[in-house]
């Protein structure tokens, strides 16, 4: 510790990334502890319990529809798009927060992202988990969902190469591929360390197993550490890419309330949004329940709320926009979507949406808030909700009014579409809980790298 | 010395432990100074300036992955271009079938999945990992290197190598302990017990595949396997179709009376006949009709003639296209024949997508036209026989459209040599053919269909004279 005073990086900022009385050996046993606990928390056993249940609900959704058709979903002409593809967008959304953290902020040398980079890439997989799932039961016969990959076939057919919703098919499996080998690589190192401290054996094979004989050797970390840039500097691009070619699927179609090149930036801006959120929304109980607060301290909550903050007001700038270029454009169909959006039938979701996700987050303009853990919570759970709702008013207020009036629907969710929504929470909360149970939550290895001591100085010279 | 195993395996090295960063980067200045090749640091993170303490070259991943990247990249374009525009090209809406701007998320997503895939690999592959057995492990004290202690590691094979030497200087350097490292006496294999797991498993796992394998290509008569019936077999009625759910069994119903379809409204009261128009008829009707109606509309056009020749030399079968000056179209509604021209009847095809509509009803006033001037032309019949003017209804009467008199089979049955001809009725029974019989075939011809012709025919309402005139000349015909 009498070594800070040299270091150079860390004293601009007016409190260190690890707090406490920390040394490597602490930062081992504080997260390896967890694991290495005969039994988890109270609270644990409390939401795996509840998340197993769900996920039990999603199941049985998911065996009813299979069996019976996407009828038992609320879709219907002319809302032909409803809640599947609203929860697929919210849930590959809520992962773009995860590569922001991992890889946009490793390449920009915030430090502050190794205390929560663990744990929202590992909320970046299984979101996209919930996320792929989507599209993949709504096409009705899922045992033909190979169809969607350039694959021979008996049709000799091949797929449309110049379609979005094709274009999306590569983007969330690359984007998933990438993200589950970016967030294994960083695993390595940290399950070695708890091979290394594993005293059963069955932990030991299975950790072991896993680590893949890392030994710390420097001539592997040389090409370790150049090859997790590299993987950063890719997936820099392509979380931007991914939730552009979402927002294409709904861009490129020719429907007003769709069809606008706004849509790359804003659903960008959108998902590291609600993906800010949903790190929050975890980490504030995680910590606690985990014992992690010297780790992922309240200084990594304050800087999430101020991006939570930044991305809202470039959401809300877009929302203003559309309704500027709407009527900029003279069009008198992209004039009357947005009027029916804000003033239609949907006019309750779309002000939910406004106050949610516009209106809430600027109370973080005040540092007092920005500290209190309850009023944050509070907060993620409403951006949660709102960039939802966000989704949910794009693809149904643009649908339900269309161009021929007999055709007009109120769309309304079935209760199976609402149990599917709420299963899929169930999955990605079981997947949280299991990840949070047996892998390294912090990133050891890279948390130890922060401290003062993990700098040599070079007095020798 | 105590920590570390020794059963009597090879000697791997000696390791050395430090406590600190600095004390190890120093170390390992010294040690590559001294001119060892074969030794390494290990720590719990990557220490920053360890990299140049050891000489570590800088590694040459960041060109394999750039190199893989555009391989990635390369094959999405061909990819895509020999998918979508050479094998199993995509006409959609008239567009280019290669247009690369549509191509470029695809192109995109595909140099990264190459890139991240070799940096990651790479990276493995380049390390020697994954390696299950590693002398190190079995030393107690190397396992803090994953927690807070940072070693080096001078490996027995290095040429400088000299155990005592090695201890000593590494102490020398500040370790806090220096110990020996041996290989393990056993092999580094699998333990037994997973090598039989897994091969039970490996067997096991080839058993669908071999399934697979077995039904490949081959056919079955037993039934496919309908996962989900619902799918499959769907309760929903078809156009044309029997239903149980109205009162007539007709599942296409009925036009609401008074209503007129979309599209049926075609509404020629605003059509002026003038002489313009009925030149444009003219116009219409020489480049469109004339070919089997003839210039003059008594369907010997000029495909009419070819055919016949060819009908006559036994090459081909032909229906003579009808004569329009007979009194039979001279006495059908504009609409009737509107609706031939755009649906088309028999053997003659629908032109309703070849000729506007406004065009349509200019061939019709066309058609007035050529009927009105002919009309005069109609055959005396004074002084002819019973069966010369029987024959002439034969034709006036389209009777010749659907049947012959030589034996030939058309729509109809052939009309010659009928009467004590024996034939199988519609209803399985036999009956020869007598005079009676004739006449009720003309006058409600579907009451005793023959066997092996379509019920097609329509009445034919004549006088009793034109009846025994037609009559006589279908007798004389042997």
């Amino acid at each position: 510790m009498a070594n800070s005073a040299s270091t150079t990086h860390l004293d601009i900022f007016p409190e260190d990334l690890v707090q406490g009385t920390n040394d490597f050996h602490s930062i081992t046993e504080t997260v390896c502890g967890i694991i290495e606990a005969p039994k988890p928390p109270k609270a644990w056993y409390i939401i795996f319990g509840t998340a197993l249940a769900m996920l039990g609900v999603l199941g049985a959704m998911i065996v009813y529809l299979v069996t019976t058709g996407v009828g038992v979903w609320g879709n219907n002409q002319p809302v032909a798009w409803g809640w599947p593809i609203v929860n697929f967008v919210f849930w590959v959304g809520i992962g773009h927060a995860g590569t922001l953290i991992s890889a946009v902020l490793f390449l920009f040398r915030q430090d502050w992202r190794t205390g929560i980079n663990r744990f929202s890439e590992a909320m970046t997989i299984f979101a996209v988990v919930c996320a792929g799932m989507f599209p993949a039961i709504h096409v009705g016969r899922i045992w033909f969902i190979w169809w969607v990959f350039p694959l021979p076939n008996q049709m000799a057919m091949w797929p449309n190469f110049r379609s979005p919703l094709l274009w999306d098919v590569f983007a969330v499996s690359t984007y998933f591929s990438v993200s589950l080998l970016f967030w294994y690589m960083g695993l390595v190192p940290d399950l070695a360390s708890v091979r290394d401290r594993a005293v059963s054996k069955t932990k030991r094979f299975w950790y072991g197993l896993f680590s893949l004989g890392w030994t710390g050797s420097n001539r592997q970390w040389h090409r370790y550490e150049r090859a997790y840039l590299v993987l950063a500097a890719l997936a820099t691009p392509l979380v931007l890419s991914v939730h552009s070619v979402v927002s294409f699927d709904f861009a490129v179609s020719q429907l007003a309330g769709w069809h606008t090149t706004i849509f790359p930036p804003y659903f960008v801006a959108g998902a590291i949004f609600s993906g800010f959120a949903m790190v929050l929304t975890l980490s504030i109980p995680a910590r606690k329940i985990f014992g992690l607060e010297e780790l992922i301290t309240l200084r990594h909550i304050d800087n999430m709320t101020k991006v939570i903050m930044a991305t809202g007001m470039m959401v809300g700038y877009a929302y203003a926009m559309e309704f500027f270029m709407a009527w900029y454009s003279g069009n008198e169909y992209e004039g009357f979507t947005f009027i029916n959006r804000a003033f239609g039938p949907y006019a309750w979701a779309y002000w939910i949406m406004v106050s949610c996700n516009v209106l809430s987050p600027q109370i973080f303009w005040f540092k007092k808030i920005r500290r209190n853990l309850v009023v944050v919570f509070i907060m993620s759970l409403f951006v949660n909700v709102g960039m939802w709702f966000e989704r949910f008013v794009i693809t149904v207020t643009s649908l339900n009014r269309d161009f021929l009036p007999s055709s007009w629907h109120y769309f309304t969710p079935t209760w199976v579409d609402i149990l599917t929504l709420i299963g899929s929470f169930g999955l990605f909360f079981t997947l949280f809980m299991l990840f949070c149970r047996f892998l390294p939550q912090v990133a050891i290895s890279e948390v130890k790298n922060v401290l003062p001591q993990a700098h040599p100085h070079h007095d020798a010279h | 010395m105590t920590e570390t195993l020794n059963d009597n395996g090879e000697l791997y090295g000696v390791v050395a432990e430090f406590d600190d960063v600095t004390t190890l980067c120093n170390a390992a200045e010294k040690v590559r100074e001294a001119g060892y090749t074969k030794w390494d640091c290990h720590t719990p993170f990557p220490v920053h300036g360890l990299d140049d303490s050891m000489g570590i070259k800088f590694t040459k991943l960041p060109w394999v992955v750039l190199a893989m990247g555009l391989t990635g990249c390369t094959l999405a374009v061909l990819m895509q271009w020999w998918m979508n525009a050479v094998d199993f090209p995509y006409d959609i809406s008239g567009k280019p079938q290669w247009s690369l701007p549509a191509n470029i998320p695809v192109i995109f997503e595909m140099t990264v999945l190459f890139s991240a895939f070799t940096a990651f690999f790479g990276m493995w592959i380049a390390n020697g990992l994954p390696l299950w057995y590693h002398p190190l492990f079995r030393n107690k004290r190397f396992s803090r290197v994953t927690d807070d202690k940072f070693f080096v590691a001078i490996e027995a094979a290095d040429d400088l190598f000299n155990s005592a030497q090695a201890h000593d200087f590494l102490k020398s350097l500040g370790a806090s302990d220096t110990e020996d490292v041996y290989h393990s006496a056993e092999s580094a294999g699998l333990p037994g017990s997973l090598k039989g797991k897994l091969v039970v498993m490996a067997c096991l796992a080839t058993i669908p595949l071999s399934m697979v394998y077995n039904s490949y290509g081959k056919t079955t008569t037993e039934p496919r396997v309908h996962l989900v019936p619902d799918m499959d077999k769907q309760d929903k009625f078809r156009a044309q179709g029997q239903t149980s759910l109205f009162a007539d069994g007709r599942m296409s119903r009925a036009q609401v009376e008074g209503t007129v379809a979309q599209g049926d409204l075609d509404d020629h009261s605003n059509n002026v006949v003038n002489a313009a128009f009925i030149d444009r008829g003219e116009e219409r009707f020489n480049i469109y009709c004339s070919v089997c109606h003839g210039f003059d509309g008594r369907g010997d056009g000029a495909v009419h003639r070819r055919a016949t020749e060819l009908a006559d030399a036994g090459h081909a079968s032909w229906i003579p296209p009808s004569n329009l000056i007979l009194d039979l179209y001279a006495g059908q509604s504009d609409e009737e024949l509107y609706s031939t021209i755009t649906d088309g009847i028999r053997t003659m095809p629908a032109y309703g997508g070849q000729i506007l509509e406004k065009d349509r009803w200019a061939i019709i006033a066309y058609v007035r036209a050529l009927q009105m001037a002919q009309k005069g032309d109609s055959v005396d019949t004074t002084g002819m026989t019973s069966e010369q003017r029987g024959a002439l209804l034969f034709d006036s009467q389209t009777c010749s459209t659907c049947h012959t008199v030589n034996g030939a089979r058309l729509i109809g049955p052939p009309l010659n040599g009928l009467l004590g001809q024996e034939i199988t009725l519609d209803d399985d029974t036999t009956l020869v053919i007598d005079e009676k019989y004739i006449l009720k075939s003309i006058t409600n011809p579907m009451a005793q269909a023959r066997k092996g012709y379509p019920k097609a025919m329509l009445e034919v309402e004549l006088t009793d004279e034109d009846l025994t005139d037609l009559l006589n000349y279908i007798k004389s015909q042997k």
